[in-house]
């Protein structure tokens, strides 16, 4: 462990937040679908997809730089590490749009309905429920900018053996 | 630069763009779907009107093309429908080298639903066109001394008349004795019986090769059979039924036999003949066929199937019972009064029409003396089990299921010992004969399990035989039984019919046809527990069979509940246990729950009704509840609920309110309703703001008076322009229309003219046949009609129709029948769906009706109707979904009778709930004939979403106006005094407006066409999108590029 803290660059840091708030994203997202509210039951399986893709492959970002292999294969995964982050960024930005797509009708009915429908509209599980989703995107939204600073950093601190 | 720099900076860059690109082709999709309110944001367009050329376009190009089209399309109807039921020994096809012999006064004057043309084929005809020898000298005893005997009045409905002494009963009649008119062989010769005497030697002459035997039983609105009601040809009661064949009839057969080689019976009818002493015993035949209710040209394609030139490919779409009261919704028929049925009327004086006296008495059929019209009241007890889902799932449970008591001696017709399938059923549903043998074996299954997903069935169909033909595949489904139905009184059909199609197959082929069914026609409605639509978890099996019979046993054959193979049969499996939230959503997102638990006699009278259940055949068999309390059926005074009970018989549904302002009573000016004002959002979003600005317009009177003066057009009114739009009738194709009706003034400027004086001219399109649209069980067949119709309102300029009559049969009972296809609401599902497609996509408006259990005529105009939401929503309404939620139509005509204690018509539970909202129904809605004023009211019938009552108003949007204006007589107290304080009414009625409006603009009546454009918008946001990708894929090579080159170097 000592040993992967001392090989860990800035770019494995970047790439744990990464995972930690896409799990984040996933958690809150599945919860915005699953709690009673207005949003109850508005879950995408599209988005679940890909937000777990995310998380799993953000996970290997984690993985992969440590794993030592002789040339060529060490330079492959050094590629495919590349592959992977660029496409967590775009899994993270799909799973974002798809998510707000979804959620910005039931928005704009909680918060701007006509006054005489609002006091029925804004319940306080409905407000939780859009409060909620308005936290995901800014989950989404972070973790996808987050994603994309990753691919300009490497993992480690210096180049493994070569 | 570090080679490695530069690579993390140009996979970081490649990221961002491809990020990018991809905001862009979402961003794209979500633009797209609000299209509309970006274009309204930005000032911008996305579609453009064209005035100048229309949408909707006949597909021929003279009346004589149309004409030509119809009449084959008659013929086809004809071929495709007729149903061989019996062929022994090969008797069909019928020998053309044979001499025929035509017995029975029907096979001469058979019962048609006539179009009325000149040149009407008759069965005589048909056969001599197609080459047979027919016995003359027997036509001669029938045309001209039998059927030579008639007076004529003049006058009436369609003009002089003729009465045939011995024409087969035309008229059902309303609930009454019913004379069975056939005049038996043994009295041919009885002295001073004809003015023109038969010879002594008739039978010498009559003899043939074959004899056909023609029996008919007729139908029509406002009329309903009652059973053991039959009369000989003296009047005298012979205790029958008007379904089963007369003593005289069976002497018709008798003498047939004797002097003919072989004898074939032909079912002239819509409601089940009883057939059973034609299947076996003294009187039995060599073979049966069905041809239902011919229109003028059907009987040139009944012979093309009788004589083999077509491969027969007709189905029954009832189940042909041996006793045609055998079913268990003939316990509860035609209906009675409450005990105390004056309790509604007597000592009320009803404020609406102070001081006047208003009955509660039966009114008739087509209206009568002052009365609520709410006396009467039947429970339909058997629930889900109408025709062949009672006889087969009590078939299932007399053999899988022995604990169910399907063997009980309840419901039997046939000897004294238990129910046994084989003594009640003669011809089961969807069972037809093929003069080819084949196969139908389904080879692959997929069902979305999801609320707007499909099932899709492959089908293999073999020609095993030498000859070319068409052939009939049909699919089934037996659905999970399962401890959740037992414990909430869900009822599940054994078996169930999901749809059917057509294909050509040459000699020996195989040819693969897909069958495709929404998923959501397998859901089981739980009134009791989910309130929704549930779906079980279990084995599904899906096969094919020749008819409903064969399906089922083919379930118990892959159960092993039945010795032998059953090949045809697959299965699905859905995990889990019951399933109470996948259907419980609409196609449109609407929540789907109870809407109706007041039309359950058990609301107003707790533990009165016991519904038909499969668990127990013996203990829940219907009792007739018109007969409970001693006979004197059920008394509205023991409700704990009565005066909400008596106040709905009173069709008091809605009260207008007096204490409400309407800020906009007298319309405000805005946009006017025409093709400069309505595009493309406006065709496809009714919540576009037009929408509200163009009926804001409307004066609120007005709005109110158009609905309830709403019957045979629609009415101009003030401030939006809107054209009068005409209604026409009915099932068959525009009534007595001929092509030349509506010719415009000017021939050279009218696309559509037709010369008045020429064949097409003179040619009436209301071709079609409802009886052997339903025995085709094609959809092609379906659509075919439903754009011949269309083109048909195209040529005659009349763009709204009530057409495709859907209600499902009940009973054999009900005349009506002859419009309607079949006892199955799933073959009226598909079959409406169809039809509704085919006048859509030609800009005519198809309004399917009844909707709401018009099952019976007796008493129609108020009869209460009780039953369970299961039963609601799987039996009468599921025959019309289709035509609504698949076919998109724009039209709706709603039932006569009540639902439960409420006219249907002001239901709002039915209507508001489950059509407009579960349906997302958006066009007009419209009340049967307006004949009582004291059982449909326009303020309830507002409130429930209907669009127009049917009043044959004509240009007529008046309320009372008051003293020295206009004066309405119908409904007086409707006026503006009495309405400016009810807003909820106002804006219900500019709704309806709107819903009605709405269909006249997506029809020919408008018949605008909408080109799609490209706004600068989404110029700019798919510039960006592949802008970045292709940025994005670059940058994305560059990284490559300098990943590998630093691979090479240090391999190097």
């Amino acid at each position: 462990m000592t040993n992967i803290i001392k090989k860990a660059g800035i770019g494995t840091y970047i790439n744990l937040a990464v995972f930690l708030l896409s799990l984040i994203s996933l958690i809150i997202y599945a919860a915005n679908g699953a709690a009673e509210g207005y949003f109850k039951g508005l879950t995408d399986s599209a988005v679940i997809t890909m937000s777990v893709f995310a998380v799993l492959l953000s996970a290997a970002t984690l993985v992969l730089p440590f794993i030592t292999m002789k040339e060529p294969f060490d330079k492959a995964i050094n590629i495919a590490l590349i592959l992977i982050k660029i496409g967590v960024s775009i899994l993270l930005v799909s799973s974002l749009f798809l998510f707000i797509s979804s959620r910005v009708e039931g928005l704009a009915y909680i918060f701007f309905s006509n006054e005489d429908v609002i006091a029925e509209v804004q319940t306080p599980a409905n407000l939780a429920s859009a409060n909620t989703a308005i936290t995901g995107f800014i989950f989404y939204g972070i973790t996808w900018l987050v994603a994309m600073i990753t691919v300009f950093f490497s993992p480690l601190k210096k180049e493994k053996a070569e | 630069m570090n080679k490695k720099l530069l690579g993390n900076a140009l996979a970081g860059t490649s990221s961002i763009l491809l990020s990018l690109a991809m905001i862009g082709s979402i961003g794209y999709s979500i633009a797209d779907k609000w299209r509309s309110s970006v274009d309204d944001a930005l000032g911008t367009t996305s579609w453009i009107t064209k005035t100048d050329d229309p949408k909707y376009v006949s597909d021929y190009k003279t009346g004589k093309e149309l004409m030509d089209a119809a009449k084959a399309l008659s013929v086809r109807e004809g071929a495709e429908g007729t149903v061989i039921m019996k062929n022994n020994d090969n008797v069909f096809p019928l020998q053309k080298n044979k001499k025929v012999a035509l017995f029975g006064a029907a096979s001469y004057h058979s019962y048609y639903s006539k179009a009325g043309n000149t040149d009407t084929v008759d069965l005589p005809s048909a056969l001599k066109k197609a080459g047979f020898n027919i016995n003359e000298d027997l036509e001669d005893i029938y045309l001209n001394h039998i059927l030579a005997e008639y007076t004529e009045t003049s006058g009436g409905w369609g003009g002089p008349k003729k009465t045939y002494v011995w024409d087969p009963n035309f008229s059902a009649g309303d609930y009454t004795t019913f004379k069975v008119n056939e005049l038996a062989p043994s009295r041919f010769t009885e002295e001073g019986l004809l003015k023109n005497p038969i010879a002594a030697d008739w039978e010498d002459k009559a003899k043939s090769d074959i004899a056909i035997v023609t029996f008919a039983r007729p139908g029509g609105e406002g009329t309903t059979y009652k059973p053991g009601s039959a009369l000989d040809t003296n009047g005298n009661p012979t205790g029958k039924n008007p379904l089963a064949l007369s003593d005289d009839e069976l002497a018709v057969v008798d003498t047939a036999k004797r002097l003919c080689g072989k004898v074939v019976v032909l079912l002239n009818t819509s409601c089940t003949i009883e057939v059973g002493p034609l299947v076996k015993g003294e009187h039995a035949v060599d073979g049966i066929a069905y041809i239902g209710i011919p229109n003028d040209y059907q009987f040139t394609g009944i012979v093309q199937a009788l004589d083999g030139t077509v491969n027969p490919t007709g189905a029954l779409a009832d189940t042909y019972a041996f006793d045609s009261t055998s079913s268990p919704a003939m316990m509860n028929f035609g209906g009675d009064y409450y005990s105390d049925y004056t309790l509604v009327n007597e000592g009320y004086d009803d404020p609406r029409w102070p001081g006047a006296e208003i009955g509660n008495n039966v009114t008739g059929s087509f209206g009568g003396s002052a009365s609520y019209s709410g006396g009467y009241y039947i429970v339909e007890a058997e629930g889900i089990y109408t025709g062949y889902n009672y006889y087969e799932t009590r078939y299932y449970d007399s053999i899988a299921n022995p604990t169910y008591k399907a063997n009980s001696s309840k419901g039997v017709t046939q000897g004294e010992s238990g129910w046994k399938y084989e003594d009640e059923v003669a011809y089961p549903f969807g069972y037809g004969l093929s003069y080819i043998d084949y196969e139908q074996k389904i080879t692959n299954i997929t069902v979305e399990d999801k609320a707007n997903g499909n099932i899709t069935a492959t089908i293999a169909v073999t020609n095993k035989g030498d000859k070319d033909g068409k052939f009939l595949a049909s699919l089934y489904v037996q659905t999970p039984y399962t401890d959740y139905d037992r414990q909430y009184k869900v009822e599940k059909s054994a078996i169930q019919f999901l749809s059917s199609e057509k294909v050509d197959v040459k000699a020996g082929q195989t040819e693969n046809i897909q069958i495709t069914v929404p998923t959501k026609y397998m859901a089981s409605y739980d009134y009791t527990h989910a309130k929704t639509y549930i779906m079980d978890g279990g084995t599904y099996y899906f096969t094919t069979g020749n008819g409903s019979h064969d399906a089922v046993n083919n379930v118990l054959k892959a159960q092993k509940k039945l010795e032998g193979e059953a090949p045809m049969v697959k299965t699905w499996f859905k995990s889990g246990a019951t399933d109470t939230t996948t259907y419980a959503v609409s196609e449109s997102g609407a929540k789907i729950t109870n809407t109706s638990d007041n039309i359950d006699l058990n609301y107003y009278l707790p533990g009165t009704v016991t519904y038909l259940s499969r668990q127990d055949w013996d203990a829940t068999y219907p009792v007739n509840y018109n007969t409970v309390n001693n006979g004197k059926g059920v008394s509205l005074a023991a409700s704990p609920k009565k005066d909400e009970w008596i106040n709905e018989l009173r069709n008091n549904q809605y009260t207008i309110k007096k204490d409400g302002t309407v800020e906009n009573y007298d319309g405000k000016a805005g946009p006017k309703f025409n093709a400069e004002s309505v595009g493309y959002d406006q065709q496809s979003n009714i919540n576009d703001e037009y929408w509200d600005d163009l009926v804001n317009a409307i004066p609120a009177n007005e709005a109110i008076g158009a609905v309830a003066h709403g019957g045979s057009q629609s009415d101009t009114l003030t401030n939006i322009e809107n054209p009068v739009v005409k209604q026409n009738d009915g099932p068959n194709g525009f009534n007595g229309k001929t092509l030349s009706t509506n010719n415009g003034e000017n021939a050279e400027e009218d696309i559509y003219f037709v010369d008045p004086e020429s064949e097409e001219g003179k040619f009436k399109a209301c071709i079609n046949s409802q009886t052997l649209l339903g025995s085709a069980f094609s959809p092609k067949l379906a659509y075919d009609w439903g754009r011949l119709l269309g083109n048909t309102g195209l040529w005659i300029k009349n763009y709204q129709i009530w057409g495709a009559a859907l209600n499902y049969h009940r009973s054999p009972y009900n005349g009506r029948n002859t419009e309607y296809p079949s006892e199955d609401p799933m073959l009226c599902n598909i079959l409406g769906r169809e039809i509704t497609k085919g006048t859509r996509e030609m800009g005519i408006i198809s309004g399917p009706k009844h909707i709401g259990f018009n099952d019976q005529e007796h008493d129609r105009s108020g009869i209460c109707v009780y039953m369970h939401e299961q039963k609601m929503r799987e039996t009468d309404l599921r025959g019309f979904q289709g035509a609504v939620e698949e076919g998109e139509a724009l039209g709706l005509m709603v039932a006569f009778n009540r639902l439960g204690a409420i006219n249907a018509s002001h239901h709002v539970g039915f209507l508001q709930d489950i059509v407009r909202h579960e349906w997302n129904f958006q066009g007009l809605i419209s009340t049967d004939m307006m004949n009582n004023k004291y059982y449909f009211n326009p303020e309830s019938a507002i409130m429930a979403s209907v669009t127009q009552m049917a009043d044959f108003a004509g240009n007529n949007s008046n309320i009372n106006l008051g003293k020295d204006k206009v004066h309405d007589a119908t409904w007086g107290y409707l006026s503006i005094d009495a309405t400016k304080n009810d807003p909820a009414l106002v804006d219900a009625a500019r709704e309806a407006m709107k819903y009605q409006l709405y269909a006249f603009a997506n029809s020919a009546v408008l018949n605008i066409s909408t080109e799609r454009v490209v706004p600068y918008w989404e110029t700019a946001i798919k510039a960006i999108e592949y802008t970045t990708l292709g940025l994005g894929c670059v940058t994305l090579g560059g990284y490559f590029c300098v990943a590998v080159l630093s691979f090479k170097k240090k391999e190097i």
